[in-house]
């Protein structure tokens, strides 16, 4: 009864915390000198593996009753955000908006503190860690390795690793690969190589294009491109449906603020 | 990312740490916080809208338990980590349409990493496949107790919830309720 409950209890563990080192030992002798408790523990793995499953089915379907609050899919500004008439709208719409400002106020960028500006908004783009198990392939391995060197600022390294996976014969059109450019350029960015970073996420055709369009523009205010860097701000600013609108507005107004400030001064 | 954003990611967080039914209106609240990225995975991944529901509810859920699990560090914003587990539930529903769906395999790899490789070395996949049916063959309260278990729920709350005079019954009775579906499992199989 004793080593049953002992069982019980490293089985739940197993399946629902993890084991620390000394617990895995312990199993691991066990299993391997003790065929009955390896039976046991495997009866007890399967039984929460089970609870496990049976509670994630349960909570799933709870959950999906709030689905009926979704709001619905806005029409063509939701499927064609990044549609060719969205974008020469927002071109257009960025382009006068320039031309007025450089009219109105002709010198208004001197006194913007970018490098302010950029570490108050930049957040890096990481890579999830892929699980660590034996089934993991090559291509995953590899994935595993840069994503973990992204997460550690080691950007170059991460570099010649993603190119590794490259040479597998994937293409960057890989679900899985498809947001590479996008980790390497939040790397850069967060180490302060702007230019390559840009040069990175310039034509990236796949992958999240919310974060590459927003990501864009935060390379060109490091790079103390702020014209640039507000037309894609004022892109994303009119974009409901994306992420980062609410961030794109709020340092367009920053931006727009500063402008101000100057004609003001002067 | 803004303040306001940022303290609405600390509530939510903070939130779920919480038990009982606070803990679950702050489980809704999250859920419901990003739900428009179903529409970008949608389109992302060439998904029907179902599947995209599917991928959505799954991210959460995972999201839910790193983040009590304590998993989730904060290196990036909330929001980031709960869209990069999404859109692997998205690229997850679209090769699902290839290949056959492994309940044991999708289960095995909800176990925390630091379990895997003991995972590894156990048989466990049959006595899993024969375990399924037995459970919904358990006593109505017998199976409830185990969900909550499994969903997380501390003794604690468990005995409040259920009952129970207190949390040393409340054990002792899921005890008592594995032994019994254990059972069911052998019977089945000495059959």
């Amino acid at each position: 009864m004793l080593e049953e409950e002992n069982i019980m209890a490293l089985a739940e563990k197993l399946v629902f915390e993890g084991l620390s080192e000394e617990e895995k030992e312990q199993i691991q002798q066990e299993i391997l000198s003790n065929s009955s408790y390896k039976e046991l523990f495997e009866k007890h793995v399967a039984l929460n593996m089970q609870l496990l499953r049976e509670a994630d089915e349960r909570k799933k379907i709870e959950l999906k009753e709030l689905l009926l609050d979704l709001p619905p899919e806005l029409e063509e500004a939701k499927v064609k955000r990044f549609g060719p008439m969205s974008i020469v709208l927002a071109v257009a719409a960025a382009i006068a908006l320039l031309i007025l400002a450089y009219v109105a106020f002709p010198s208004q960028q001197k006194n913007i503190n970018t490098a302010e500006l950029f570490a108050a908004n930049f957040e890096p783009y990481y890579p999830d860690n892929l699980r660590s198990n034996d089934s993991l392939s090559r291509v995953d391995s590899l994935l595993k390795v840069a994503n973990g060197l992204v997460r550690s600022d080691q950007c170059q390294e991460a570099k010649l690793v993603y190119d590794e996976v490259l040479k597998t014969g994937l293409t960057i059109q890989d679900q899985r690969l498809r947001d590479i450019p996008l980790y390497q350029a939040s790397c850069l960015m967060k180490i302060g190589n702007y230019q390559e970073a840009l040069s990175l996420l310039t034509g990236v055709s796949g992958g999240d294009q919310e974060a590459i369009i927003w990501y864009r523009s935060l390379a060109l205010l490091g790079l103390d491109q702020v014209k640039e860097a507000k037309e894609f701000l004022h892109q994303i600013a009119q974009d409901q449906s994306s992420f980062y609108q609410g961030q794109a507005k709020e340092l367009s107004s920053i931006l727009e603020k500063s402008k101000k400030s100057k004609e003001g001064l002067e | 990312m803004s303040e306001q954003r940022k303290q609405k990611e600390k509530e939510l967080m903070e939130g779920l740490l919480k038990s009982g039914t606070e803990k679950e209106q702050y489980e809704q609240m999250m859920f419901k916080e990003y739900m428009n990225i179903i529409w970008k995975g949608k389109h992302k991944y060439n998904l029907t809208e179902e599947e995209a529901k599917d991928a959505y509810t799954d991210a959460m859920l995972a999201s839910m338990k790193a983040i009590r699990k304590g998993s989730f560090r904060g290196e990036s914003s909330l929001f980031s980590y709960i869209q990069s587990i999404f859109f692997k539930k998205c690229i997850d529903q679209f090769n699902r349409r290839k290949t056959s769906f492994d309940e044991y395999e999708e289960t095995s790899m909800q176990i925390p990493d630091s379990s895997q490789d003991v995972l590894a070395k156990l048989e466990v996949r049959d006595k899993f496949i024969q375990l399924k049916l037995h459970l919904n063959q358990l006593g109505e309260r017998c199976k409830e107790l185990l969900l909550y278990f499994a969903e997380g729920y501390s003794m604690e709350e468990i005995t409040s919830i259920m009952g129970f005079a207190n949390a040393r019954t409340a054990a002792s009775q899921k005890y008592n309720c594995k032994k019994q579906l254990l059972k069911l499992m052998e019977n089945s199989s000495a059959k």
